[in-house]
């Protein structure tokens, strides 16, 4: 049963390295990707607000800009999506490698306990 | 024997964790280059807004091949849904990235600068999504 535990809990340990090492960098650049993309909307829209009241835009080009923000929100999203799926695929395999060495670490362990002692030297 | 159960269990977590539906496209450097070169391509025709579209049909029409080309390649790689949409995005004329700009130049003859240089940043930007995707997946 000690085995068992010790197994889990390095099982629990390797995991939590791998989720840490995996996700926290992606996670951090993808909150600040999307906050980049929000103050370039910000700017942009105040640049064409701008513009317009200069008269260098029309009130149909100033729509169809704005529209097209929404696209690229659009676009934006859908490349989060790729990265994540990326992720995702190369924890996956990380996973399964961890997975199979800690299988055979065990059965390492479990092979050291079928082989006998050598008997100890008499005095 | 517990140590045979406890093999037995991690191997089967790992074939099961092999099954798994989350598959991504690797990285393809033809994807990346076809992006590149469509944008640039773009760029060059989006500037050219402020003149009559009439003197630029053959340009845009070599475009519009150009970057159907690459939707086409983007469609025909597994697991690349994401990527496809993006291609659809930037080339539907019904949208407002490069597709969209197209349809109004050609509707309404010649665009004001104003408009040509703005939309031209929305749609560098577009294409900038979808190259940032693909160098996304070299490891």
């Amino acid at each position: 049963m000690s085995d068992f535990k010790q197994f889990a809990q390095e099982a629990e340990a390797n995991l939590k390295n791998l989720v840490t090492a995996d996700f926290k960098d992606y996670t951090q650049a993808a909150m600040a990707d999307g906050k980049a993309f929000l103050e370039r909307s910000r700017q942009d829209l105040e640049r064409w607000l701008q513009l317009r009241a200069a008269g260098q835009l029309t009130d149909d080009d100033l729509l169809w800009l704005i529209q097209s923000k929404k696209d690229l929100a659009v676009l934006q999203a859908l490349k989060q999506a790729g990265v994540s799926q990326t992720r995702l695929e190369g924890f996956k395999n990380d996973l399964i490698q961890l997975a199979i060495q800690t299988a055979t670490g065990a059965a390492a362990q479990g092979l050291q306990q079928l082989v006998p002692k050598p008997p100890a030297n008499p005095a | 024997m517990n140590w045979v159960r406890r093999v037995g269990l991690g191997l089967v977590c790992g074939w099961l964790l092999g099954c798994a539906s989350l598959q991504a496209p690797a990285f393809d450097q033809t994807a990346l280059d076809q992006a590149v070169a469509a944008r640039e391509k773009a760029m060059a025709v989006v500037t050219a807004g402020t003149e009559p579209y009439s003197q630029h049909e053959a340009e845009v029409t070599a475009l519009r091949a150009q970057v159907e080309a690459a939707a086409a390649f983007a469609a025909s790689r597994p697991h690349n849904e994401v990527v496809a949409k993006q291609w659809q995005v930037m080339n539907d004329p019904q949208a407002h990235l490069l597709g969209g700009y197209l349809k109004r130049w050609q509707a309404l003859g010649k665009l004001n600068p104003g408009f040509a240089l703005e939309a031209g940043r929305s749609i560098g930007e577009g294409f900038d999504k979808i190259i940032e995707l693909e160098q996304a997946r070299k490891h």
